[in-house]
């Protein structure tokens, strides 16, 4: 292929692409590989010194009790915010797309949520369940449930599955709105002339037509509840109580730069890429089969 | 006894009157076609017959029961549409079959019946292709294998045809033809092309803004056009039509004495307009004139190939004057030549100005 040239500089285009490169080594290229170096060395707390240490970050990792709890809490923490917002994407979507009048009202404050930062929606959680004064909190006593999620660890892992949730939809709503539009209404239409019926229509027509949608977010999903759901939970619980929400990339965190064990902490994050990129991996080599792209 | 029935359809959106007062019936077995331009809510009519859009007022009658309200899958219809409307994600054996399976066909019957049309429409070989794999031609008879399967009392088509090349279309139009004549079902049709209408209807029913302009047999509209409309919209190059009036039997533009007529009714009708067609124009021989003669000044010639079309302007009018001749051999003629012709009286329509109508 034949590039478009204005010029013949051969600096130029490079100059062009320099900040962006520039950004990508110097936030994502060398901290990565500064992870990769630190999970086999040995450091102190005050980085002045370090040895090798081989594998043995790694040992410490998979020996931890504390980091296969972690591993669990995250699959769980992972599956369900993948799911929910999946779903609840989708439903509103749907709900918006057979909405006749002010649809656009509906589609703007659906997507509002997206726009606010994690913190401030971690903020705003706090309020709504926080266990001495939060409005919901007062309306689960009506029904005799003491919601405490500083002491309860189930209240806790729900209250993080839910604010990351309420973030998320509106990102997978807005795909499945454009998903549904180009759905051509003929299909629809050829389908109730079939004699097809409402959930018949949706769940052959409309579902296997949005797959390519879908698999994109539930990839997106999981990738986003692996890592982005960091703020959320700083915010709210910091991993506890006693761990309950101590996913992966917050136990990263409390053991780097709280526990200033780098070794450690590097090993893990190390761990956690690996994780990420076969999740991914696996979903594209036996869900993408079952994806039909038009 | 018609199998579909219209009586009194009409639809509003909102205040706009879409489609007022329709009447219509296709007997059992009959192939109409519905021929209008674009926008004339032929196609909305199409779509309420299938139950896709709501009637304002009037009844739709299927084998003479009312199905105005029933849902488009109790109806016993099937719609061919102009995108084909495939089911992308399923190959042609699922989209064809799909109608019989949720309606829970036993298997063997499916499969007796699906094998059946493929052989009808030759697709046997491309029974576990998807619709992206095929032709658009391919397409098409599988949109239409998937409307006979299902053995409906009519099937409605929607401008099948007007996605397709021309060649195709041509190709197409006879298997339509050749389905029709086979299957013996009950069909109506929608297109906006005159061409395809004329050789494929056995009832022609020419709709404009919403009306039904005419019904009638293709030959019947085209020897009898009802309207101007019917006439300029039928046939190709469409008819002519010069504008004046009709004194004792004579056509006359500003008091041109230039045609005789058949008016039947009184000698002096005010306004109106003649049509005739460019086929039905003769030449005159130089040693003879015939009677009903018009000079005629040649502006362009183009040549078709079978056909010659020359295109003239009437001597000592002004205006409303372009006249198209249509002439089987080449002349020697060139621009403007002044050349008379003769029109028989048989081949003129007289319409009225105001309504339009045929006189």
């Amino acid at each position: 292929m034949k590039y478009y040239t204005y010029s013949k500089n051969k600096i130029v285009p490079y100059l062009f692409i320099a900040p962006q490169i520039l950004v990508t080594i110097l936030f994502f290229i060398w901290p990565s590989m500064m992870a990769v170096w630190q999970s086999v060395q040995e450091g102190d707390p005050f980085g002045i010194s370090s040895e090798w240490a081989y594998i043995y970050n790694f040992k410490d990792v998979f020996l931890s009790k504390s980091y296969l709890h972690s591993l669990w809490i995250t699959l769980l923490y992972g599956l369900f915010v993948s799911v929910f917002a999946t779903v609840f994407g989708l439903i509103l979507a749907l709900l918006v797309c057979r909405v006749k009048r002010f649809a656009y009202i509906y589609k703007i404050l659906l997507i509002w949520p997206y726009a606010v930062a994690p913190v401030i929606a971690a903020v705003l959680f706090r309020f709504l369940l926080n266990p001495a004064i939060g409005i919901l909190t007062e309306f689960f006593s009506l029904f005799g449930y003491e919601w405490n999620y500083h002491l309860n660890q189930w209240d806790a892992f729900w209250i993080v599955v839910v604010s990351a949730v309420w973030q998320q939809i509106s990102y997978n709503f807005l795909f499945f709105l454009v998903g549904l539009r180009s759905i051509p209404k003929s299909l629809l239409e050829a389908a109730s002339i079939d004699g097809a019926s409402n959930f018949q229509r949706f769940f052959h027509i409309t579902l296997p037509l949005l797959s390519p949608t879908t698999f994109f977010l539930i990839v997106m999903n999981l990738i986003y509840s692996f890592f982005d759901t960091f703020g959320i939970i700083h915010i709210i619980t910091q991993g506890g109580p006693s761990n309950s929400t101590n996913i992966l990339v917050y136990k990263v965190f409390n053991d780097g730069f709280v526990g200033l064990d780098i070794g450690v902490s590097a090993a893990q994050s190390v761990i956690l890429m690996l994780i990420v990129t076969s999740c991914v991996l696996l979903q594209f080599k036996y869900v993408e089969k079952k994806v039909h792209y038009s | 006894m018609a199998t579909l029935e219209l009586r009194n359809v009409t639809k509003k959106f909102k205040s706009d009157i879409v489609l007022d007062d329709i009447n219509l019936e296709i007997a059992k077995g009959e192939l109409g076609v519905l021929v209008g331009p674009s926008g004339c809510g032929k196609s909305t009519l199409l779509r309420m017959i299938a139950g896709l859009e709501p009637i304002t007022s009037g009844d739709i009658k299927l084998n003479n029961k009312v199905i105005n309200k029933k849902e488009p899958k109790d109806r016993d219809i099937a719609m061919v549409f102009q995108n084909y409307a495939l089911y992308p994600h399923m190959t042609v054996f699922e989209n064809m079959a799909y109608g019989l399976r949720i309606q829970k066909y036993k298997k063997a019957e499916i499969l007796k019946r699906v094998d059946k049309a493929a052989e009808i429409l030759e697709l046997s070989s491309y029974l576990y292709k998807t619709p992206g794999e095929l032709s658009g031609g391919q397409r098409q008879r599988v949109a239409m294998g998937r409307a006979i399967v299902r053995q409906p009392a009519v099937f409605l088509f929607d401008e099948p045809l007007s996605n397709l090349d021309s060649h195709l279309k041509v190709q197409m139009r006879r298997e339509i033809k050749r389905l029709h004549r086979e299957l013996g079902v009950t069909i109506l049709y929608v297109t906006h092309d005159q061409t395809e209408a004329m050789t494929l209807a056995e009832k022609l029913i020419v709709f404009n803004k919403g009306r039904i302009e005419q019904i009638s047999s293709p030959i019947g509209i085209y020897e009898n056009p009802a309207s101007i409309f019917v006439g300029s919209f039928i046939g190709y190059p469409s008819m002519n039509f010069l504008k004046g009036k009709i004194k004792n039997n004579k056509f006359v533009i500003s008091d041109n004495e230039l045609l005789d007529v058949n008016a039947e009714t009184s000698n002096s009708v005010e306004d109106v307009v003649i049509g005739f067609r460019p086929e039905n124009i003769y030449l005159n021989n130089d040693d003879y004139i015939n009677e009903n003669s018009l000079k005629l000044k040649v502006d362009e010639i183009e040549l078709l190939g079978s056909d010659v079309l020359i295109y003239t302007n009437v001597e000592g009018v002004l205006e409303n004057n372009k006249i198209i001749l249509r002439m089987h051999k080449l002349l020697d003629l060139k621009y403007q030549d002044i050349i008379s012709v003769n029109i028989p009286k048989k081949h003129i329509h007289i319409f009225d100005t105001n309504t339009g109508k045929s006189i």
